[in-house]
């Protein structure tokens, strides 16, 4: 498998004088921080994990994803919510065109003088596998709806995610490929994906708690060391013995379709373990929220010269951790 | 995509995202605010003031070593992205440098968001490849007999440098070590430099 567009370690095409200035501003752009506060909020509001995000943006094309850091995230958050059904293809140049809405958004209207429905599940991917690199595939979106408008629109919103305040917006069943009854509401489909873990403050329901974590200067040492850790970060224990041992060396087998955190540049090449970080639950399952039990976790050194050949410099290794699947005994 | 095209398309996006009840602009103000004000004033003090206690404070050096994100609790520091923080200390032997070459991971909760260098795909593409070169352009030409070690952040972990402590600091003060500390030094692109008193 070709590595991905974002798979830039030794990759010769890129090799190009770094613009190195230590004082270099966080936002060079307005925009820029405004890209990067929605892209925080939403994730937040959604659930998202960071690999679900990551994902997305491996999938843009080459020109958008090499056009800059906060570039590429504005494309991929766009990507993905129309995906989730959040926005509808062609609703933002609408917006920015100032032209009227579209088909999609007309049953938003019609379907203002319905009761609103209820939604009891959160979108979900359907073929994870299958998704095109170019052309966003809508999400299948999990609802239960009553009350759909009359002309067969469904007002997909108010998420048990929890989210007060997120409010409808119209989605055409036909257009999310999903079976509907004689009375126009979407049947619920089956799953068997995770159900996502929306960040939301217990008590109030809404994210807040976590922008006020996020934006908080310094927080009770306990929540740093034990809270965050086990609510934020992806290590979890295993009964599983792990399959390595300090001093093993491995190599790195093929890697396999979809997200990984395995790059190209390691992959096949020989290293040496030298950690061994515990458990943790894999990049490549949460990042299509498919339930997997944790893998174990390595540190794995690599010569330069293994990973370079001739073109390595002397004295150089590259650290790396890598989860159990990616690994085989050498 | 001009600047202007850019600025228009976000405004659009979030004007979109508001109306529909996904996004609360007064929490993405207090986001962004907080990143900038972080990133220009608190981040990468947070990390200098982790890396000077390590330097006068042996025992919290072994903590700092053995579990990043513990000991930098200790200083009220952390958050969504410090679930697992490792600190590699440089020796006159080893000097450590962090890349991510998949994304931009960074050690956001001690360093504040990445400076856009460090997420360009020369240095992304480089840095695992011809290390020593890059450093050397960078501005920090290490001798030959030092080793390079680069961590790749691909996983769990965020990595942040402890660099040498420099010689003839012996008299200074903990705060005044901290000054010293750059966020170069933390990512492994630069040494630690003392112009004297």
């Amino acid at each position: 498998m070709l590595p991905g567009v974002h798979d830039l370690g030794g990759r010769a095409e890129h090799f190009a004088a770094v613009q190195h200035d230590p004082d270099v501003p966080v936002f060079h752009e307005r925009w820029e921080a405004r890209v990067c506060g929605t892209v925080e909020f939403v994730h937040i509001v959604l659930g998202k994990s960071v690999d679900e995000f990551r994902y997305e943006i491996e999938q843009l094309p080459a020109p958008q994803y090499f056009r800059s850091y906060y570039a590429r995230k504005l494309a991929a958050l766009e990507t993905e919510l129309e995906r989730d059904g959040y926005l509808v293809d062609g609703e933002l140049d609408a917006k920015i065109s100032g032209q009227p809405a579209g088909e999609s958004r007309r049953g938003s209207r019609a379907g203002a003088r319905h009761p609103p429905p209820r939604i009891t599940r959160r979108p979900h991917r359907r073929n994870p596998g299958r998704r095109g690199p170019h052309r966003p595939q809508r999400r299948v979106v999990d609802v239960q709806v009553q009350g759909a408008g009359a002309d067969g629109g469904v007002r997909a919103a108010q998420l048990d995610a929890g989210v007060s305040g997120v409010r409808a917006h119209q989605l055409e069943p036909a257009a999310l490929g999903q079976a509907t009854d004689p009375a126009g509401a979407v049947m619920p489909q089956k799953h068997g994906g995770d159900k996502p873990r929306p960040m939301k403050c217990p008590f109030c329901g809404r994210p807040a708690l976590v922008v006020r974590i996020l934006a908080s200067p310094t927080l009770p040492r306990w929540v740093g060391a034990h809270v965050l850790p086990r609510v934020f970060g992806g290590a979890r224990r295993t009964r599983r013995p792990p399959m390595f041992a300090v001093g093993d060396a491995v190599i790195v087998r093929p890697r396999r379709d979809g997200h990984t955190r395995q790059p190209g540049y390691v992959t096949g090449k020989t290293g040496v373990v030298t950690e061994h970080q515990g458990a943790a639950l894999l990049p490549d399952a949460r990042a299509v929220r498919r339930h997997e039990p944790p893998q174990h976790l390595y540190t794995v050194a690599f010569d330069g010269r293994e990973l370079w050949g001739s073109n390595a410099e002397e004295g150089t290794e590259v650290r790396i951790d890598l989860y159990e699947p990616y690994l085989e005994r050498a | 995509m001009t600047d202007d095209a850019m600025a228009t398309r976000i405004e659009a996006l979030e004007e979109l995202l508001t109306e529909k009840g996904l996004v609360d602009p007064d929490s993405v103000d207090r986001l962004i605010d907080h990143f900038t004000h972080f990133t220009q004033h608190v981040g990468p003090m947070n990390g200098a003031k982790v890396i000077a206690r390590a330097w006068v404070d042996p025992a919290y050096k072994r903590r700092l070593l053995a579990d990043g994100t513990r000991a930098i609790a200790e200083f009220g520091f952390g958050g969504p992205v410090a679930a697992m923080v490792k600190v590699v200390a440089n020796t006159p032997k080893i000097h450590n440098v962090v890349v991510c070459t998949l994304c931009s991971c960074y050690p956001r909760a001690l360093l504040g968001l990445p400076p856009n260098w460090y997420t360009s795909p020369a240095y992304r593409s480089r840095m695992v490849a011809e290390p020593r070169a890059l450093l050397r352009e960078m501005g920090l030409d290490l001798p030959a007999r030092v080793q390079i070690r680069v961590w790749d952040s691909s996983a769990e972990a965020r990595f942040m440098v402890l660099p040498l402590r420099p010689e003839g600091t012996d008299n200074l003060s903990e705060a005044r070590l901290a000054e010293l500390v750059t966020r170069d030094a933390m990512i492994g692109v630069a040494e630690v430099a003392w112009p004297g008193p």
